[in-house]
């Protein structure tokens, strides 16, 4: 590769690239292509986070935050919390959701990478409906499968009861039981979410060597082994980015449960975030006791994450 | 068993697997096309209408004639635009310095971008309610933008990284022992190997700020600066829910955003050209 | 086109965009402008805003900067803006007379009893303007006042050989006979979702029975005879005769019930009329609508929209707003036209205006009971005329304590007896927590 000595275009641009080389070590251009990125994070995430941890140990309604009204009260929001027992409710609710979410997204988003990753006919169509889902405004994903899901004029029971697979066209409720209704927000939730995964993997999979394939072939490796050893190996580190990035959206994500069930039928579907929701900013607005709950929430993912890195490292020493 | 019959199975079963993955996802999206084309008392008919036997446009006469839509949708291609290149610019800048340069503390900043996605949004707005009002940045896009880059700019950092990493580093020494700086080497050797990591993150970068609403609520205010998600949620309060204008709506805010994509996707192949790793 | 020219296209996009968003901000930081915040932002509601807002700049030279929003956002916005320092003007429909009494209790709200009287207090109706006032003050003025009914299929009624229901005992009788759940036709819709409309029927059927939330002193007495009474009607007129999907019933369930012919009785505001007819206008000839019936009493939830005032620097223009939308008939009739009949003026001088309307006209058996006065009307905020204001209930509410009563005794199984002693637990277990 050679700098081409060309359009006056070209010299402007090689002088202001050519800075990395000459007058600034990569010793600090490596925290000058970081610094941008920090001063986003400090203002933007790191004043707000605190600003939380902050409030959980105060008594204050979410109206008198402004005046600095409230007090403080030390652990009090947290012993308030660990005696509550919709929070433990909710926390279950809460970890079994992402965790059922995740891990399908990630299942089935694999698979259809693969899949998509074949050649046939129609593959660029299909790889652009896939990512539909995705684009869908959250609003709108929630009221076409209410219409789905509807009991009385649904299309879901219409097509089973045509099927003959049950004897009334509002024989199931979706909604409206425990188990089928988390069943249908678990479902929502894998549909509009799983095309990330698609994206992300099948991007990956177009950076694998291909001679690492007919080297694996050459050696007489079947399909499975080749899938395991090749494809399940080099994929690997974006998968786990991405289990723990989902892990972390699904453990927060509030729109989709809230606006299909409310956390009903008999809170089966009661999500820390609607928790949070109903204490902290509708009622009695007691924003330190929310405070309080998404600490916890955030301490739970951060232990999630160190867990991870510590899984990473010994990954990286092996 | 033959070769050639082993290979038309796989293609059969491949095909098989296609046509299923369309169900699945294309039913719904079917749902909410023809939804959007019914009659308001077609919508809840039992037995469905499968297909709208007449047609009618007046739920998009009406989102163009009685709600400002356009204006809406452009707002949302401004707010996304900006936040999106600049997500994926510091991302993949700030990625390239966590992938192959040293810097004190920088494993610490790299998880710390995470911090983001762990606190539940609902209660992260009212502090930045307060940065933005300091700043000066309440109820503007600008604003909006820059508070998408807090979800994005994790994202594309974490995803580049790998990314980054699985550009082998001799490709780019070599370029600089043929006389490139490094910012040049990122720039014709380094970036190119990427190029589908920085498409597919652009794209979800993108379509988190298209589909977001809590941060879209709360940051901006003035009917004329809104975009899509909270002007769209008005057709759908909990009292009244108008189906036809927001499945009229929701077609046309998915389907130029698709069209764009499948455009764009094929970058996720060809971004490939250059460098010769995939032999 | 190639990377280098994707990125440098994508580039120039960016910084267009940018440029393009600057001035937007600018322009509009140079105008003091009248902040209006409202949830009632239905597209034909917000046209109707609109039209008033333009009438006010060309009569008093002020323009207003509307922001529409969702009802669920309300709280999250206003506390965002107060923390910013910068609340709107004037808020309206905002529907939740606990959240703005709040407001008023801080000293962020403007009293409004001396617009009540520049417009003409006489001409108001007095029992919508006591909701709205606390320690002396008018904190908010309504403007508009509802109260679900029981919409009723008089086809199907008569098919039955019932006559329209007044007490609960006519109801279920009737009920009995409508029934027909394999033909596809329920007889009713008792909404159990874990939503505020079940909060609103269920708190009406205890009030029926004579029961309460609370009582004079504040304290929860949901474990009451009345309330195992109503609630053991309630749940059962549910699992008996209501969808087998009832259980996520909100408004927009319990009104598509009727709508689509489902059911032949469904509560619900005026706003039906409307749905009606966009949606099934053959159901117009056989709809009717009588009071919600009744155990011992009648008695509902009076539901109100209405204007509050924040104190800043464009009050006075705010209440110039007010005055201008509620003194002038044209400009009021405005606030209604969106839902016919499904808001009914508070001044009594608006309503002939209203009676003149083409689908109030054509639906006499429609409207009489969503728009003519009564003195049943009860709220949250106030459970009697003896009750002090009651700060506790919008917790009540959020909490979803009836909604998850009624499910525990819907879907769960469990005994009527059981499921109120733990609402009653867990009300008094928040109400606890809140300070006067």
């Amino acid at each position: 590769m050679t700098v081409e000595a060309a359009s006056p275009q070209e010299t402007v641009a090689t002088r202001v690239a050519g800075i990395g080389r000459t007058l600034i070590p990569d010793r600090w251009l490596g925290l000058v292509l970081l610094a941008p990125s920090a001063v986003v994070f400090l203002l933007l995430l790191i004043y707000p986070l605190l600003y939380g941890i902050w409030t959980s140990f105060h008594s204050v309604d979410i109206l008198d935050l402004a005046s600095g009204g409230g007090s403080f009260v030390g652990f009090d929001n947290y012993l308030w919390l660990l005696q509550n027992a919709q929070f433990w409710h909710a926390l279950k609710t809460s970890t079994l959701y992402a965790g059922i979410v995740v891990t399908l997204q990630i299942v089935l988003g694999t698979a259809v990478a693969l899949l998509l990753h074949q050649s046939f006919k129609g593959r660029a169509f299909v790889r652009g409906l896939v990512l539909f889902p995705y684009m869908m405004p959250v609003v709108a994903v929630i009221l076409v499968w209410m219409l789905l899901y509807n009991a009385l004029f649904g299309a879901i029971n219409y097509i089973l009861f045509s099927l003959g697979l049950i004897s009334r066209i509002d024989a199931i409720a979706w909604l409206s039981q425990p188990d089928s209704a988390f069943a249908g927000v678990v479902l929502v939730s894998l549909w509009k979410y799983f095309p990330f995964v698609v994206v992300i993997v099948l991007a990956r999979l177009q950076v694998i060597p291909q001679d690492l394939y007919e080297a694996a072939r050459i050696d007489g490796a079947g399909a499975w082994s080749r899938f395991v050893d090749i494809t399940l190996r080099e994929i690997k580190d974006v998968l786990i980015v991405i289990a723990l990035l989902r892990t972390i959206f699904m453990f927060n994500n509030f729109e989709v449960v809230f606006l299909l069930t409310h956390g009903g039928p008999m809170q089966a579907t009661l999500t820390l975030p609607i928790l949070v929701y109903e204490t902290a900013l509708d009622g009695d607005r007691a924003f330190g006791r929310g405070s309080a709950i998404a600490v916890v929430m955030f301490g739970l993912l951060m232990m999630t994450m160190m867990v991870y890195f510590r899984f990473l490292r010994r990954e990286d020493r092996q | 068993m033959t070769r050639s019959f082993r290979r038309s199975l796989a293609q059969g079963r491949t095909y098989l697997l296609v046509i299923l993955l369309l169900l699945f996802v294309g039913f719904p999206l079917f749902w909410m096309l023809m939804s959007s084309g019914k009659l308001n008392s077609d919508i809840v008919r039992i037995p469905p209408v499968w297909i709208p036997f007449l047609p009618t446009l007046e739920h998009y006469e009406e989102l163009f004639e009685v709600t400002q839509f356009g204006r809406w949708f452009l707002n949302s291609l401004l707010v996304c635009s900006l936040s999106t290149i600049s997500a994926v610019t510091l991302g993949v800048l700030g990625a390239y310095s966590l992938s192959r340069l040293k810097v004190r503390g920088k494993e610490l900043l790299g998880r710390s971008v995470l911090l983001a996605y762990m606190f539940p949004g609902v209660l992260l707005v009212i502090p930045l309610v307060l940065v933005f009002t300091r700043i000066g940045l309440m109820n503007s896009q600008v604003g909006l933008a820059l508070a998408y880059l807090t979800f994005a700019l994790p994202f594309v950092m974490w995803v580049m990284r790998d990314f980054l990493a699985s550009v082998p580093v001799d490709l780019e020494e070599a370029a600089m022992i043929d006389g490139a700086s490094r910012l040049e080497a990122l720039r014709d050797v380094v970036l190119p190997q990427a190029f589908p990591g920085i498409i597919a993150t652009g794209i979800f970068a993108f379509l988190f700020a298209w589909n977001e609403y809590l941060f879209a609520a709360v940051l901006v205010r003035s009917h004329d600066l809104q975009t899509l998600p909270p002007a769209m949620a008005n057709f759908a309060s909990a009292m009244d829910t108008r189906w036809g204008l927001i499945m009229a709506a929701s077609t046309l805010a998915t389907l130029p955003m698709a069209i764009a994509f499948a455009f764009v996707q094929k970058y996720l192949i060809t971004g490939l050209g250059a460098g010769g790793v995939k032999g | 086109m190639d990377r280098r020219q994707f990125l440098k296209s994508a580039a120039v996009t960016g910084a267009i965009a940018a440029g393009a968003a600057i001035p937007g901000r600018g322009a509009q930081a140079q105008q003091t402008m009248l902040r209006f915040s409202t949830p009632e932002a239905d597209p034909q509601q917000i046209k109707g805003w609109e039209s008033i807002f333009a009438d006010f700049k060309s009569a008093k030279k002020v323009s207003v900067q509307p922001e529409y929003g969702l009802w669920d956002d309300l709280v999250k916005k206003i506390a965002a803006d107060l923390v910013a320092g910068t609340p709107p003007a004037l808020i309206a429909g905002g529907s939740k007379p606990g959240f703005m009494i709040d407001l008023a209790r801080r000293g962020l709200t403007i009293d409004l009893a001396k617009v009540v009287d520049e417009i003409g207090r006489d001409d108001f109706d007095a029992a919508a303007l006591a909701q709205w006032q606390y320690k002396g003050q008018q904190v908010s003025i309504p403007y508009g006042q509802q109260w679900a009914v029981l919409w009723c299929r008089t086809d199907l009624f008569e098919e039955a050989g019932v006559k329209l229901p007044e007490t609960w005992d006519d109801y279920r009788a009737a009920a009995e006979k409508i029934h027909k759940p394999d033909k596809g036709l329920y007889a009713a819709a008792f909404p159990a979702g874990r939503t505020w409309n079940t909060h609103i029927q269920s708190i009406a059927h205890i009030w029926s029975a004579g029961g309460y939330f609370f009582d004079e002193k504040l304290n929860v007495v949901l474990d009451s005879p009345e309330t195992v009474r109503a609630i053991r009607y309630y749940t059962d007129m549910v699992k008996r005769f209501s969808p087998p999907d009832a259980s996520s019933y909100g408004f927009r369930e319990a009104s598509a019930a009727y709508t689509t012919g489902k059911s032949a009785t469904t509560f619900y505001w005026g706003r039906v009329l409307t749905h009606l007819y966009q949606q099934n206008p053959a159901l117009l000839k056989v709809s009717q609508t009588v009071f919600i019936p009744r155990d011992k009493q009648y008695k509902f939830g009076a539901g109100h929209d209405e204007f509050t005032v924040m104190k800043g620097p464009n009050s006075a223009q705010a209440i110039e707003l007010v005055k201008f939308m509620l003194s002038d008939p044209d400009q009021f009739y405005r606030l209604l036209a969106p839902v016919i009949a499904h808001v009914v003026p508070t001044r009594k001088s608006i309503v002939p205006k209203l009676q003149q309307h083409e689908w109030v006209r054509d639906n006499p058996r429609i409207v009489k009971t969503l728009i003519e006065p009564h003195n049943y009307g009860a709220s949250d905020t106030f459970e009697s005329r003896n009750h002090p204001f009651n700060y506790k209930m919008d917790a009540m509410i959020s909490k979803n304590v009836l909604p998850d009563m009624v499910q525990r005794i819907v879907v769960g199984g469990d005994p009527v007896e059981k499921a109120v002693s733990a609402a009653h637990k867990t009300a008094t277990d928040i109400a606890k927590d809140i300070k006067g």
